[in-house]
């Protein structure tokens, strides 16, 4: 057992945070929150000059070919600094399915694109507002002339207005499929949706969309395994993201009792604030271990499933309640606009909902037991 | 042992009921629920309806031109209200006005009480200062005696209302040299005095609230509440009408039976949501904390109709009502999986989005009014008679 970062990693580590402290303050993540996606371009552009876009990817299709760990010091750092960009929608997860899943031209096209920062992907995967486990896939496809068209309704699609491409999982005859097209293809229609999480969710609805066979990933293949697999790893980078997030706002709540002072004493000195503060970081601890466990141990088979489904319950859970202890021993300054941690708040609850939520993994969890 | 209402006590609510089924527009619902800052026109003209109704003096002596009713009925009232989320003037109703009948003058009780009945008049609260939340005897805004006036200086923060209220109750020491409890004093000014400048703070939540200025503002003598320096008193007998009135249930019972009717109607996996035996789970505890709640704030309501005090009561109904209705809403997103986190106004959103909003609410009521850090050492010293840390 090694519960340390190597030295590579803690330099990646340091450099990243230095970097988000510098290229991603709140007032950014404010603007962005209360703007549009697009605040947040030259983050973007920044966070691909630092490589981190390629981190998921071959080397021979424009990545970097690195382990999951680094690329989990960086979303750790990302959640930290509550990041408002797609980088886990876009990056972590549709990034992932086209390595996975699209052919080499499709590759080829797509992950440089995509590494460089120019091509935004949104993932458009649930349908149902609570749910179903496993999705029920009512958006399908149907053989038309030489190609498709395209039928149905995606919900939860994160920033598709401002994406270049969404990919759609649709199904045909008995099979899944993934699909790439762009949201101003015609027939395809968006309606935005208001979120106390996500800033930029949309329902996206298909009115007969033509599509052709270059825009299913990798043609005839049934897409089901590569979507099984970027969800348990999508899962445990949320989880990764939580942690981080959790541990910026265990630091923000103990920085804010150091300071204030009331009857004369620093309220960090009463023993019901620090017994609030002493639970959070037990949970934010355990989650941060459970979040590792789940990014290294990610292709040990079975047993992975089941590491990520305890961080993905444990860290949104806990990214949550974190917050709202935080909001306690703040008092009435931080329930202001203008005090930053309402935006981690709603951060904790984006995650908790992204991709359908921490549910279906308690769900998997009780199978697997 | 009797729990029930009395008959009279039940044709009271269907009375209630009546009128507001009768009075509550469709206008006025939904202008309460856009507009969560401030009431709006149709809220404050309803308020005045309650006023010329004799609704708002429900709790009030009949010398007051109250209709002297128990504490019980007081309960059952404001119960029908919050279920409709209606206005009715909050603490200036159920606190302050209380208060100015047991401290204030002749001439003041003359001065606002009428107005107040009909709902002309509102006042807000103006304790916490930047410097002064939970520790308020070491507030710092001065009130200095010249002739007949005093000559109030300094600032406030989270004065709710101050921007639609008509006057501030406001807490500001008169003699610096005295123990700090004891050199506060209680005035009630117009918000329009000059000096007075109101600027709003947004909040994480739909709620405004406000930062009050006070630049020399010169009132008379006569606008002080109570003896000079007994601020502290009279702060304490206002926040005691005030608790029992904050930890009420009726809001909580509002959205768990909405919660209830979108488990039937949402669907998973082919059945209703209310089908899930870990839905069900849910939704019997949520259900058994509330009833719990329901049942502390008639004991509450109950001893006052007895002449006694609910202290340790009325700070156990704040610290509960306050956490279950953080847990409620949280529970209930998790109930309602992906669209719990929809807003008011968003296609899709389950109970019109009033989960979120409370969801977004709940940390204020934790820590707003008293937190429950400090009610909890109120039930442990005042009720269980421990000794102080
Ligand atoms: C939206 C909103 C509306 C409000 N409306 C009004 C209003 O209309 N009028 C008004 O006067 N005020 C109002 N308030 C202020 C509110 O009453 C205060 O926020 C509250 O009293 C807490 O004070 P504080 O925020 O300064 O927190 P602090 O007192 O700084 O408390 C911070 C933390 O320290 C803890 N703590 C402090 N002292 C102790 C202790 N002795 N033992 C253990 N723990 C302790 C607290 O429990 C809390 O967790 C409002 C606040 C908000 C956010």
């Amino acid at each position: 057992m090694d519960l340390e970062l190597t030295q590579e990693q803690s330099q990646v580590q340091d450099a990243a945070r230095r970097f988000l402290s510098r290229e991603c303050p709140p007032a950014l993540v404010r603007r962005v929150r209360e703007g549009e996606p697009g605040e947040a371009a030259a983050l973007w552009a920044g966070m691909a000059a630092q490589g981190w876009l390629a981190l998921p990817f071959e080397e021979a299709s424009g990545g970097l070919t690195v382990d999951a760990a680094t690329l989990a010091v960086v979303v750790e750092e990302l959640g930290r600094a509550c990041d408002p960009t797609r980088f886990i929608d876009c990056v972590v997860s549709c990034g992932a399915l086209i390595q996975d899943a699209g052919s080499e031209a499709q590759k080829r096209c797509w992950i440089p694109a995509l590494a460089r920062g120019e091509l935004q992907v949104s993932l458009a995967l649930l349908e149902s507002p609570a749910d179903p486990d496993p999705p029920r896939l009512e958006t399908h496809l149907e053989p038309q002339g030489a190609g498709f068209r395209l039928n149905g309704r995606k919900l939860f699609v994160e920033c598709a207005a401002d994406a270049d491409l969404l990919l759609v999982v649709a199904r045909e005859r008995g099979g899944v499929r993934l699909l790439a097209l762009s949201p101003a293809a015609p027939g395809v229609e968006l309606v935005r949706l208001r979120s106390l999480a996500h800033p930029h969710l949309y329902e996206v609805r298909f009115h007969g969309v033509a599509v052709e066979h270059e825009q299913v990933l990798g043609n005839d293949l049934d897409a089901a395994p590569h979507l099984r697999t970027m969800l348990q790893r999508s899962a445990a980078f949320l989880s990764m993201a939580a942690a981080g997030g959790t541990q910026r706002v265990l630091e923000m709540a103990i920085a804010h009792v150091r300071e204030r002072h009331q009857f004369g004493r620093l309220v960090g000195s009463f023993q019901a604030v620090q017994h609030m503060l002493a639970d959070a970081w037990a949970d934010a601890e355990t989650a941060r271990l459970a979040a590792w466990e789940a990014v290294t141990e990610l292709h040990s088979g079975e047993s992975a499933e089941c590491k990520v489904a305890v961080a993905r319950c444990a860290s949104s859970e806990s990214f949550v309640r974190t917050c709202l202890t935080a909001h306690q021993v703040f008092g009435g300054m931080g329930f202001m606009w203008e005090t930053d941690l309402h935006l981690w708040t709603r951060k904790a609850k984006e995650i908790e909902f992204a991709q359908g939520g921490a549910a279906p993994w308690r769900r998997r969890l009780a199978k697997l037991l | 042992m009797d729990f029930r209402f009395t008959p009279e006590q039940e044709r009271f609510r269907e009375e209630i009921r009546r009128f507001l089924d009768e009075h509550v527009s469709a206008a006025l619902r939904q202008e309460i629920a856009t507009s969560a800052h401030t009431p709006g026109p149709l809220a404050k003209a309803f308020l005045r309806v309650l006023g010329a109704q004799g609704w708002l003096g429900i709790g009030w002596p009949k010398e007051y031109g109250g209709q002297g009713k128990s504490m019980i009925e007081q309960m059952i009232f404001y119960d029908e209200l919050d279920l409709r989320d209606i206005h009715y003037g909050g603490l200036t109703i159920t606190s302050l006005a209380m208060t100015l009948m047991k401290v204030a003058s002749e001439a003041q009780k003359q001065a606002y009480l009428p107005r107040i009945l009909r709902g002309e008049l509102e006042i807000c609260l103006g304790y916490t200062e930047p410097g002064a939340g939970s520790d308020l005897a070491s507030l710092i805004t001065r009130a200095e005696r010249e002739g007949g006036e005093y000559v109030i200086t300094g600032q406030k923060v989270f004065t709710t209302g101050a921007h639609y209220c008509s006057h501030i109750w406001l807490l500001a020491r008169t003699d610096p040299d005295l123990p700090r409890h004891k050199g506060l004093s209680v005035f009630i000014l117009p918000l329009e005095s000059p000096g007075v400048t109101v600027r709003p703070l947004y909040t994480m939540g739909a709620i405004r609230t406000n930062e009050v200025f006070l630049d020399h503002v010169r009132v008379p003598a006569s606008a002080m509440v109570g003896a000079p320096n007994s601020g502290f008193y009279t702060v304490a007998v206002a926040l005691d009408f005030e608790r029992i009135f904050m930890g009420k249930y009726a809001r909580l019972r509002r959205n768990f039976d909405e919660l209830l009717a979108c488990c039937r109607d949402l669907r998973r996996d082919g059945r209703a949501l209310l089908e899930d035996p870990v839905v069900q789970e849910r939704l019997v505890n949520l259900h058994i904390a509330i009833e719990r709640l329901r049942l502390l704030c008639f004991r509450s309501a109950w001893m006052v109709d007895q002449g006694k005090v609910p202290t340790a009561e009325a700070s156990a109904q704040k610290v509960l009502a306050s956490e279950l209705e953080q847990r409620l809403t949280e529970e209930g997103m998790k109930i309602l999986g992906s669209c719990g986190q929809l807003e008011y106004g968003s296609p899709h959103a389950p109970m019109e989005g009033r989960l979120v909003g409370a969801w977004l609410l709940a940390p204020m009521m934790r820590f707003g009014g008293g937190t429950n850090e400090i009610q909890r050492d109120i039930i442990a010293q005042r009720g269980l008679g421990l000794p102080r840390a």
